[in-house]
């Protein structure tokens, strides 16, 4: 286990290995590491306001900085011959620079886990795609919602097999293996929380998947898109390759920019798809663990209000904005409604880049570094299985679908 | 770099698998912490995080195609 901390301040006492059942003792004289500074389990804490609000002004300076950064390169560098490389260098591209930047620097002053309570990716993440949906026209939702519904199922069944069983295989406790194939078949961050709810993961099980998730989704960010264009994927199949295989919802909106406007929007319809079936996972994985793995005498089998419970609502958001949408622009006439529908783009993408630096300010190998070896190969195995057997299946669900 | 406080000492903590560990006296810990940071305590903000993403989108959007979001507003 690893011993030190960029924080100390804020480290918490060293419990048993993420990947096993044990309770070991720390070791005489070792330093308190900080396995919870992802923002993800520090929610229920209270970091003051004056650290809330610092946070923010971190958050805001940087997405700004970003925005500027996005329109004033390709100028400062237009008649040079890296003019046509800035142009092509997109918002997510500074956003997540700039947020590991600001990582960086916070971590050795020793203030990111003090301020982290203001890095809310989720929030921002989900805000932006409310506000996509309502630039995304309802007929593209209808159709797409076909194959999205299939390739989720798809994909969240051989996904989720592949990754228990190859965690059996390696001799990974039920909870991990629970969490990490939530994780890399469904939707990340968000797939995690609720699996950890359904199993009674530990705390630190729950903060080693999140920090697996992202350690996967930042290369997958820039790795996809470039594979999309190498392997000449139309911007459907693309969408929807990207949308099915990144695991967080933040990472595949800004891989999904990055593969062009029609591709977002497949993204953000396949992965919205996905994250709706996060309940059904629960309430099976409920039903599991409390009737096959701990074999709780009388226990009683899962209700079914949990599937609302548990039921991501910005899905019902962004679907609800696209209808609005759709029936406000009908009704005026869409070159009336254009100047409005590019203020709500641009402010989604305000949403987005704040969401992105998050991504790079939230960033923490501390507690990957913790759980050894077999983990990181199951995630990364089952990472790439995702990406094969997503490929197929976006390739022949999505291969018709017109934008 | 802001002094580090005692932490509120969780309740039966250690009953609970998911709950945070019983603290040593003198140990560092959270500096900020005012109660167990727990599995239930991250999915509960998790879920009013999503309810108030809906919420303030959708709120956005009914701003924004009322017309009332300034074109320059937008940085």
């Amino acid at each position: 286990m690893s011993g030190t901390t960029p924080d100390a301040g804020t480290a918490v006492r060293p419990e048993a290995s993420v990947g096993d059942t044990r309770s070991p003792e720390a070791p005489a004289g070792e330093a308190p590491r900080a396995t919870l500074e992802d923002s993800v389990v520090q929610d229920g804490r209270s970091p003051g306001a004056l650290y809330l609000v610092a946070g923010f002004v971190v958050l805001l300076g940087l997405a700004w900085s970003a925005r500027f950064l996005e329109q004033s390169v390709p100028e400062w560098l237009a008649d040079t011959p890296l003019g046509s490389v800035a142009k092509s260098v997109e918002y997510p591209v500074y956003a997540i620079a700039l947020g590991l930047l600001g990582n960086a620097v916070l971590s050795v002053t020793g203030l990111r886990s003090r301020l982290a309570a203001a890095f809310r990716t989720e929030f921002f993440i989900k805000t932006g795609l409310v506000l996509l949906g309502a630039t995304v026209n309802l007929s593209l939702v209808v159709s797409a919602a076909g194959p999205a519904i299939a390739q989720a199922v798809l994909l969240i069944t051989l996904v989720f097999g592949f990754t228990w069983w190859l965690g059996g295989r390696l001799g990974i406790d039920d909870r991990l293996r629970a969490l990490l194939a939530s994780a890399v078949s469904i939707c990340g961050v968000s797939a995690a929380i609720s699996a950890a709810g359904a199993v009674q993961a530990k705390k630190e099980q729950l903060a080693y998947a999140a920090s697996l998730v992202i350690l996967f989704a930042l290369p997958s960010i820039f790795v996809l898109p470039a594979l999309a264009e190498a392997l000449g994927l139309s911007p459907a199949v693309a969408g929807a390759w990207i949308g099915g295989n990144i695991d967080t919802t933040a990472a595949v909106t800004a891989a999904g920019a990055l593969a062009g406007d029609e591709a977002l929007q497949v993204a953000a319809i396949v992965k919205t798809t996905q994250n709706a079936l996060i309940g059904v996972v629960a309430i099976a994985l409920t039903a599991w663990f409390a009737f096959r793995v701990d074999r709780v005498a009388g226990a009683a089998a899962p209700r079914w209000s949990e599937l609302w419970t548990r039921f991501p609502k910005f899905v019902l958001g962004f679907l609800l904005a696209s209808v609005v949408a759709t029936i406000y622009v009908s009704s005026v006439g869409a070159d009336a409604a254009a100047p409005d529908i590019a203020i709500l783009k641009s402010l989604s993408t305000v949403f987005f880049i704040v969401a992105f630096v998050s991504i790079g300010l939230e960033f923490n190998v501390t507690a990957v570094r913790e759980a050894g070896w077999k983990p990181v190969v199951v995630f990364g195995s089952a990472a790439v299985f995702n990406l094969v057997v997503g490929l197929a299946l976006a390739s022949v669900l999505f291969a018709n679908l017109e934008i | 770099m802001p002094a580090r406080e005692n932490p509120v000492p969780p309740t039966r903590a250690e009953d609970s698998p998911t709950a945070t560990p019983p603290v040593d006296p003198g140990e560092p810990t959270v500096a900020t912490a005012t109660r167990p940071v727990t599995v239930d305590a991250v999915r509960r903000v998790h879920v009013s995080e999503d309810w108030l993403a809906t919420v303030v989108g959708l709120a956005v959007v009914a701003v924004g195609l009322l017309g009332l979001i300034p074109e320059g507003l937008v940085p």
